[in-house]
């Protein structure tokens, strides 16, 4: 076996031209496939992380926004340390009963909007936050876990020259008199912890101008939004910023999924209750349906063109392998005149076969990771899963075979006497 | 004497190494392939680019029958402070029958109108060359050249109908606008330019610009990638090949030599005989993309059949057919010189 490979190894290190070849065809076969599946997986940079909401049977909701609480003494709102009033919490005078409390059984997902000066904040989830998978330009994604003091956001790119790593500090607006008069709180630091690509998503769940939903990719553009720009963070960063003072919010939309499946008339007690209690409430139906088509739609024009880079790199690798061996014949003829058995020249010839495969396996596992841990992924958009793992193996391991098919038929044709014969005469 | 010699080197080819030969030509055909597909690709991305690009300044919205446009119009133009391209309303008008007819009416410079043409192909014009609509009578200023329209003085059938909007009768009525703005849209101007329509004339949106999307964006550059990578990995292949086959040809080009021939004659030998082979391989490659593979990318791609014409089959024959010579040149002289001064070595 250690001869086999080492006479392998020889044989590919005497003339390691071709072989370098296939391997470099492999690797970019390897390597764009895997782009492609990459750039796939990001498409679902929105959709995935509400996926568990949305796939199931529910209801899009939406509240108005909050007015200034009809209240006589706003400090009766407040926490002891003057925390945030948020309009769902079970201690504030929400407008709108929790919808927690109308519907049993059911998961609810909210984005939260918050205006703090020029500032338009989602807030999301930390499980949906933590999935978010958002192209960036600048900084890098943060999970929901942190020790900083200022409240982190990711920033869509703007015109007013935010960037990746400023910190802001506003002073935070109250509404804490019923007339509605807004006074100015404690400052509130936010640090800019990415800036997202130009062109980008703002994740929303609203009506479009007809009444309808498109799907939960809002285009925005820098040069259309001008000033205008949105910021994404996540509930316990806003919960860990609280005692910087009191944030209303500006609206709220809300994925309602019921946990099992319910009849249609459960489903319809549930729609009117919470109509009843002043929420907007549409099926989920739509929108899941226009962002999947939205999706779909995306991969299907990139079919063509990966099926016809796979048919073009395979014709290469075949011929490659077929031009390859009947090079290497002559050598392994002599093989066989020293007594090594057919077998152990396919051996050989194969073993030259996988030590190329191991090339283009470390060469296309290199890039891949250079790609994924430099900021090249986050432009493209790039998501490394498991199933660029299981593409990657299937497509080595078929290389392997279709390049060992090639060796294997041509050398059990093969005569190796006339073939030293015709060495001998050249 | 070359011609003789480039048909024996096939003839050798095909007789002694079928299998090599056959590989050469498949990988021919998919190369010429991959350059007719990436072309196609190219001009896609291109014009979704594009499309993209001048969507952002366009608008449509559709009116219930609006009447008095030739004074509505001229507000909102006003309301626009000159950052209209073009616009332009679609009228639904009465031809002498009394059927309803469709036209369109934008500011044309000259202050009359300008051409009669009406878009069903039934517009009967009235004996003296004009047209009536609305109980107005219009001059007909200038016809439309394409074979389609009708002689002025002969009476006939116009196809389309284009008015000056100031000249529109008051009771003419409007049931669409389309425009296109000047500068980039900001979601600030959208908004205006949808209020005022609304305000003037109860306009429901169809229409606005919207941002560019991430997703297309990302997959247009990828395409991009992808159809430089595919071409270039054809090229690849080709050339490895060609490389194959001077290296099983070194024996027949030292007796060439040796009988004289210098190395351009050799050279000339295998341009030739690979261009016959790729002339072949396109030919069958563009035999099997109009037949078959045209019409399944036509699935994917609507309006791919736009981008090819006989003049982009030659161009892309010729970048084809230039592309791989020079690479082939490039490639197996240093082989051809090699093998002749081996030759020559070994007489010595």
């Amino acid at each position: 076996m250690k001869n086999k490979l080492y006479y392998s190894l020889m044989i590919f290190l005497s003339k390691p031209g071709m072989s370098l070849f296939i391997a470099f065809e492999l690797f970019i076969l390897i390597f764009a496939a895997n782009f492609a599946l990459g750039q796939y997986n990001s498409k679902t940079m929105l959709y995935e992380p509400v996926a568990g909401y949305i796939e199931r049977q529910g209801f899009v909701v939406q509240e108005a926004p909050m007015l200034p609480p009809p209240v006589n003494d706003p400090a009766e709102y407040r926490s002891e340390d003057g925390t945030v009033i948020i309009t769902d919490d079970a201690s504030a005078p929400a407008e709108h009963p929790k919808i927690s409390d109308l519907l049993k059984d059911v998961d609810v997902m909210t984005l939260r909007h918050f205006f703090i000066g020029e500032f338009d904040i989602t807030v999301l989830p930390d499980d949906v936050f933590d999935k978010l998978r958002l192209p960036v330009s600048e900084g890098r994604l943060f999970k929901s876990s942190s020790t900083d003091d200022a409240l982190r956001v990711i920033i869509t790119p703007n015109t007013k020259g935010y960037k990746a790593g400023d910190t802001v500090t506003l002073p935070q607006q109250t509404s804490d008199s019923s007339d509605g008069t807004v006074s100015l709180g404690a400052d509130l630091d936010i640090k800019i912890s990415a800036v997202l690509t130009d062109p980008t998503y703002i994740m929303h769940f609203s009506y479009s101008y007809d009444m309808s939903y498109e799907n939960m990719y809002m285009n925005y553009d820098s040069s259309y939004y001008r000033d205008q720009f949105f910021c994404y963070t996540c509930q316990s960063e806003l919960d860990r910023c609280h005692a910087a003072g009191e944030l209303v919010n500006d609206d709220m939309t809300s994925l309602v999924s019921f946990r099992n499946d319910v009849s249609d008339e459960e489903y319809d007690a549930a729609k009117a209750a919470l109509q009843k209690n002043g929420y907007t409430v549409t099926d989920n139906s739509l929108i899941l349906e226009n962002s999947r088509n939205k999706l779909e739609d995306n991969f299907r024009k990139l079919l063509p063109a990966v099926a016809v880079f796979g048919v073009i790199v395979l014709i290469g690798i075949v011929s490659c392998s077929v031009i390859g061996t009947k090079t290497m014949l002559k050598k392994l003829s002599i093989f066989y005149c020293c007594g090594a058995t057919k077998g152990s020249c396919i051996a050989v010839s194969v073993g030259q076969t996988v030590i190329t495969g191991i090339i283009a396996v470390i060469a296309s596992t290199a890039a891949t990771l250079v790609f994924t841990y430099s900021r090249l992924s986050d432009k493209f958009g790039f998501v490394f899963r498991t199933n660029n793992l299981l593409m990657s193996a299937g497509m080595i391991l078929g290389a392997v075979l279709i390049s060992a098919a090639a060796p294997t038929v041509l050398i059990s044709k093969a005569d190796p006497r006339e073939l030293l014969t015709e060495t001998a005469e050249e | 004497m070359l011609v003789k010699y480039v048909g024996l080197n096939i003839k050798s080819l095909v007789k002694n190494h079928l299998g090599i030969f056959l590989l050469i030509f498949i990988s021919e055909i998919a190369a010429a392939l991959c350059i007719l597909f990436s072309y196609g690709l190219v001009m896609k991305m291109q014009d979704d680019n594009v499309d993209r690009e001048s969507g952002m300044f366009f608008y449509k919205y559709s009116l219930n029958n609006v009447t008095g446009i030739a004074d509505k119009s001229k507000e909102f133009i006003e309301s626009m402070h000159g950052d209209i391209k073009n616009i332009d309303f679609k009228l639904q008008v009465k031809d002498k029958y009394g059927r309803e007819r469709i036209c369109n009416a934008s500011p044309i410079s000259g202050g009359r109108p300008h051409c009669c043409v009406l878009n069903d192909g039934s517009m009967e014009l009235l004996e003296n060359g004009k047209v009536m609509i609305c109980g107005v009578e219009f001059e007909v200023a200038e016809i439309k050249e394409d074979g389609r329209g009708f002689k002025l003085h002969d009476g006939g059938m116009a196809y389309d109908l284009g008015l000056n909007l100031p000249d529109v009768p008051e009771a003419a009525v409007a049931t669409e606008i389309r425009m296109d703005i000047i500068s980039k849209p900001t979601s600030e101007k959208v908004d205006y330019i949808n209020q005022k329509a609304k305000e003037i004339f109860n306009a429901n949106v169809e229409y606005s610009p919207k941002p560019i999307d991430l997703m297309e964006k990302q997959q247009n550059n990828t395409f991009y990638a992808y159809a430089f990578v595919i071409v270039m990995i054809a090229v690849m292949n080709l050339a490895m090949y060609f490389r194959y086959i001077v290296g099983l040809r070194k024996k027949q080009i030292r007796i060439l030599t040796s009988c004289g021939a210098t190395t351009d004659m050799v050279k000339n030998i295998f341009l030739i005989e690979n261009l016959i082979e790729l002339i072949a391989g396109y030919l069958t490659a563009f035999l099997m993309f109009r037949l078959g593979l045209f019409r399944l990318l036509l699935n994917f791609y609507p309006g791919f059949e736009d981008y090819y014409s006989v003049k982009v089959y030659l161009m892309t024959f010729a970048i084809f057919a230039v592309g791989s010579a020079l690479i082939l040149m490039l490639l197996i002289s240093p082989d051809i010189r090699r093998a002749i001064s081996a030759g020559k070595e070994g007489a010595t």
